[in-house]
Order: structure tokens, then C-alpha cells, then sequence
């Protein structure tokens, strides 16, 4: 992926050295490539960026590119899923898409029962109520290379006292779908069930002294 | 507001306000999916309460699970630590109600020239509610708080998504935790809490800026120290005189933002032609500092600038009401705009000064809409 993005720059970059005809070709090959590289990066933000913040967040930026790098360099800090040779190719894609003349931007509007919907719990149904020792044995198997031992977050996210546990079947959907960097996993609705019992049980540990 | 819920329940209309083709009243703007970054809408700012369903939301990590028998404690340089909940804190402290609004430091945002990075806010991070719980001193007198204590520590149960991103941590200094309007909040315009809004229990700091209001309150450290994190020693800091729009500022002209200016919001018209006759230009108008003293507002381009009515109870981070009619005899364009100050003498600027992290916002806000026949 990174491979062909940087490619495609390169190519972009240094025309001289392409032996491709002119016209018409020439151009269709542009078009192919930037469609290469604009679909490798939107899978840098969706690894990157997409597990903590949804789309809305970047795209209503209009920021420069040293304001971009700023910002990458700080979420990679943090702990966003980003190499180093990687930020160079997200920063370019984000500052050519919301940049400061990316035009006006359209907020999206939510009813406030949808927002309400958002966040409160949902029937466990059809899921059983699960064992909390089978889900952590299925937890550590299929989870926890991700999200950590303790489900705090490592290359995925925390899941710990999180209004997701409540909402089984979105979580099971997010599961067995994939999300971001995370590929489809598949659960049975008894495992789904085991590994919410798990999770419920854990706590976030107090703040710091 | 369940009252009117239940009228459309009832008339079958809620169907069709989650088919997307809602009443413009039932809508936030949605600056953010996950977490929730909701804004008010403007015309909501024609009243002194705004709605709780349609109360502006912001959070860092988003909420935590809804646990209304969560509990908070109170600790570090006390006598006593306590570990309450809510059914707990009013068992034993007087109940008190204040109205205040609440407002996101980065209100106003999206105005910022150049654009600074963060939510791109227009008008709606704010909003005026009724909270209702204890005083944050009358707790801190039962821990028996040390005259060592120069800061509480306050955190929430919304922890970060990655151990490797800093904690939402913040620190309230003591003499504003002890004012009698610093209270510990379970109550939101006559009704517990909602998750979005904090739920069980979060800080109320009228005047003082969202990120001060700690939601889904668990701890509150009396400590010598302001805490040393991300979110009090980078973020949410302003520079301590103006800078050049655009200037990089070195940390060491930077200060905590916390009181938020003067301001005042148009909230109708709201830009649809009208017509001809009694026009009436309505908004809010509110300040950190003090009490409004006068809102005015100018149909002539800021020529003259006639006072407004201003309405109900003022007060510190308190929002009142203004309204400003004139009679528009022939069909044009019309323009207004308005502007408020505080009885401290602050008054509301033209165009505020650009800072980096693009916070308090408060330019002049103006409307224009169409008079026909």
C-alpha cells in the first residue's frame, strides 16, 4: 500500500523519468495513479486517524500542511497507528483535502433522539449472559493483541466502562464487520456474550497520585 | 421537553423525525460522530434555557458507561477522604440550583483567521441550563480541606482510548472551587443528568470555560500543585497579551483560559425574508466577568447603535435575553448586528484577537435577511 502511494508521488514528482507516451494515455495513467494513492491514503487515516475521531473531525479542518504535520506529529505521540515513513504520505493527503482552500464546510446534522440513541444501552438479546472466564480466554485470543491484556487500548482502543459494552449487537456488528485498522472477527453470539461478561467486569485504574 | 415529546409521540410524529425529515428544533449540528461533538443551533438562542435535548456536547474520549451509582472521591490534602455518590452527597449537603451558562472554551472557533486546528465550532458550544447539587465547598469543608490546598485535581471516569494518550485532568484553583456557585451537579434543567451532559455527577463553574466542568466526576485531589498534564500545561492556555494572527507563542507567554469574555448572539431572524413592518432582533448576551450592563444593536452599519431590552435575572456566566424592534417600511436589505457589555465596563469587540488554540471567540455577530412585500 505505502509502497505504491510513494510511487505514485514519486511519478508525480519527477515526470522526466517516465518513459510513458503523451496525451491521452499519459493522463488516464495520472488519473489511475492518483486514484492509487488517494485510496492508499484514506487507508492512512482509517488506520491512523479512524479509531479515535470519525471522518467529521478531520474534514471539518482547513489547515496548512505545517499545521497538519503539528497535528500528525502529536497523534503519533499518542500512540497513533502511523510509521514513520507514513506520515509524510498522510500529511500530504490531508493537506490537499483540508487544506485552507478546501471551500466551505457542510456540518451534518443528528436529531437529538438519534443522538440520545447513540449512547444508551440496548437489549443484550440475542446474546446469552455469558461467562466472564470464557470471554477473557477469547479476549486474550482474538483481542487482546490489539487492544491489550487489560483492554485499555494499545494499536485498537479502550474498552473498559464503555457504553459499547451495553450495546451488544452494535459491538457485535463492529466485531464481526471489522473497523478501521481492525479485520472482521468471527464470533459466535455465545461469544460475544462470554467476552462482554469479561469486559463489564473490568475497571480503568484511578487517576495517577 | 418530555411534555413535547410526548405530543409528538402521541401524534405519531416521531416517525417521521428519525426518517431525517425532522422539525429544524429537533436537530443538532454534528461536528463529530464518536465521540459526540454536538452544537446547538442558533435559533435555540432566543430563550434564557436552552433545551437539555438539544444542549450542546463536547467531550475528549467520549462518555463512559452510564452508572448513576458511580461515586467520587475527595482527597489529597484533607483530614478526612470521602468517597460519595450521589444519593450520598444529597443525603448530606444543601441542595442548591444555579443557572449558568455553559460554554466550550473553543466556542467560535471556526471565526479564528488563519483556521487553528480543533472542533470547528460556529455559535453552538453553548448553551444556559439550571444545575442542581451540592456546594463543591460545603464537601471540601466536611473533608476538612488543608490551607496547604492551593488546587483541586479534577478528573472523570472518561478515561483515554490508548494508555499512551494524556488523561483528561484538570485543575480548578482553590479560591474558585470555594465560591458558593462552584457546585457538584446531578441535576440539568430539572432532570438527572443525561450521559452526554455528565451523568452522575459533573462540576459547574459558572463563568468559567467548558473544560473547567468536569463530567462523570471521580476525583477531586486537594493538592499544593496545578496538575502538570497535557490539558493544563499545553492545552486550553492563551497568550497572556495579543499576538500577531498566525504567531507561534512561546509557552511562557501562555496562560490558563478559563473566565470567558462578553458576548453576545443573534438568534432570529435567522436570515428567511420577512415581511414588510415590526422586525425584532433576538439573542443572548453573557459574560464571565459580570453581570450584562446594555446590548445594543445597529441596523445601519454601526453608525448608531440603540440599546436593546434585556430581560430576566443576571449575573455572572449567566445568559439574559435581549430583544431590539424597529419597523422596516419599504421592502431591502437589512442588516444587524449586536454587542454587549459587562458591568465590569468590558464590551463585546469587533473582531476578537487571534490566539492558537482559536478559544473565546466573541466578535460582533450579525444577521441579514430579506424585507418584501
Amino acid at each position: 500500500m505505502l509502497g505504491s502511494l510513494l510511487a505514485a508521488l514519486a511519478i508525480a514528482g519527477c515526470p522526466s523519468k517516465s518513459d510513458a507516451p503523451q496525451g491521452a494515455t499519459t493522463d488516464a495513467a495520472a488519473r489511475a495513479d492518483a486514484a492509487t494513492s488517494n485510496a492508499d491514503a484514506k487507508a492512512l487515516v482509517a488506520q491512523a486517524c479512524l479509531s479515535c475521531h470519525t471522518e467529521q473531525m478531520l474534514a471539518q479542518q482547513r489547515l496548512t500542511p505545517p499545521q497538519w504535520t503539528k497535528t500528525v506529529t502529536k497523534m503519533v505521540g499518542w500512540g497513533a497507528n502511523l510509521d514513520a515513513t507514513e506520515v509524510a504520505p498522510l500529511v500530504a493527503y490531508l493537506s490537499a483535502t483540508y487544506g485552507p482552500d478546501a471551500g466551505p464546510y457542510a456540518v451534518e446534522t443528528i436529531s437529538a433522539d438519534d443522538a440520545l440513541a447513540e449512547l444508551a444501552p440496548t437489549p443484550d438479546a440475542p446474546f446469552p449472559a455469558g461467562d466472564p472466564d470464557k470471554g477473557k480466554s477469547i479476549f486474550i485470543d482474538k483481542c487482546s493483541g490489539c487492544h491489550g491484556q487489560d483492554a485499555r487500548g494499545s494499536i485498537g482502543v479502550l474498552l473498559v466502562d464503555r457504553p459499547i459494552l451495553y450495546r451488544a449487537a452494535d459491538l457485535a456488528k463492529m466485531v464481526r464487520k471489522g473497523r478501521g485498522k481492525m479485520l472482521p472477527i468471527a464470533l459466535s453470539d455465545a461469544d460475544v456474550g462470554d467476552v462482554l461478561a469479561h469486559l463489564r467486569r473490568l475497571k480503568n485504574p484511578p487517576p495517577p497520585p | 421537553m418530555i411534555g413535547r415529546r410526548g405530543v409528538l409521540q402521541a401524534a405519531g410524529a416521531l416517525a417521521v423525525l428519525r426518517s431525517g425529515v425532522a422539525n429544524a428544533d429537533e436537530l443538532f449540528l454534528r461536528n463529530g460522530a464518536s465521540p459526540q461533538q454536538l452544537a446547538t443551533p442558533l435559533e435555540f438562542f432566543d430563550r434564557a434555557i436552552t433545551p437539555t435535548r438539544v444542549f450542546f456536547v463536547r467531550s475528549h474520549f467520549g462518555p463512559p458507561a452510564l452508572d448513576r451509582t458511580r461515586k467520587t472521591t475527595f482527597d489529597g490534602l484533607v483530614t478526612t477522604p470521602l468517597t460519595l455518590d450521589v444519593e450520598e452527597l444529597r443525603k448530606s449537603f444543601p441542595e442548591v440550583t444555579i443557572t449558568s451558562v455553559l460554554q466550550c472554551a473553543g466556542n467560535g472557533r471556526a471565526m479564528q483567521k488563519p483556521r487553528v486546528p480543533g472542533v470547528q465550532w460556529q455559535h453552538g458550544a453553548m448553551g444556559q441550563a439550571t444545575f442542581t447539587g451540592v456546594r463543591l465547598k460545603d464537601v471540601l469543608a466536611k473533608a476538612g480541606l488543608s490551607k496547604d490546598a492551593l488546587f483541586l485535581r479534577v478528573s472523570g471516569a472518561d478515561a483515554p482510548p490508548k494508555p499512551t494518550v494524556p488523561g483528561f485532568i484538570r485543575s480548578l484553583p482553590i479560591e474558585r472551587a470555594m465560591d458558593p456557585t462552584t457546585i457538584l451537579a446531578y441535576r440539568m434543567n430539572g432532570e438527572d443528568l443525561t450521559l452526554a451532559h455528565g451523568a452522575p455527577l459533573r462540576l459547574v463553574v459558572p463563568g468559567w470555560a467548558g473544560d473547567h466542568w468536569v463530567k462523570w466526576l471521580t476525583s477531586v485531589r486537594a493538592q499544593k500543585e496545578e496538575d502538570g498534564g497535557f490539558y493544563m500545561k499545553t492545552a486550553y492556555r492563551m497568550p497572556t497579551e495579543a499576538v500577531e494572527p498566525g504567531a507561534a507563542v512561546p509557552p511562557e507567554k501562555m496562560k490558563p483560559a478559563t473566565i470567558f469574555p462578553v458576548k453576545s448572539i443573534i438568534a432570529r431572524p435567522d436570515g428567511q425574508k420577512r415581511p414588510v413592518g415590526p422586525q425584532e432582533v433576538v439573542g443572548i448576551a453573557f459574560s464571565g466577568v459580570a453581570p450584562i450592563a446594555s446590548v445594543e444593536v445597529s441596523i445601519d452599519g454601526g453608525k448608531t447603535w440603540p440599546k436593546a431590552t434585556v430581560e430576566g435575572e443576571g449575573g455572572i456566566g449567566r445568559a439574559q435575553v435581549f430583544r431590539y424592534r424597529f419597523d422596516q417600511k419599504e421592502p431591502g436589505h437589512v442588516k444587524a448586528m449586536a454587542r454587549a457589555k459587562d458591568r465590569k465596563g468590558n464590551e463585546q469587540p469587533e473582531s476578537p484577537a487571534w490566539n492558537p488554540s482559536g478559544y473565546f471567540w466573541n466578535g460582533w455577530h450579525a444577521v441579514e435577511w430579506e424585507v418584501g412585500t
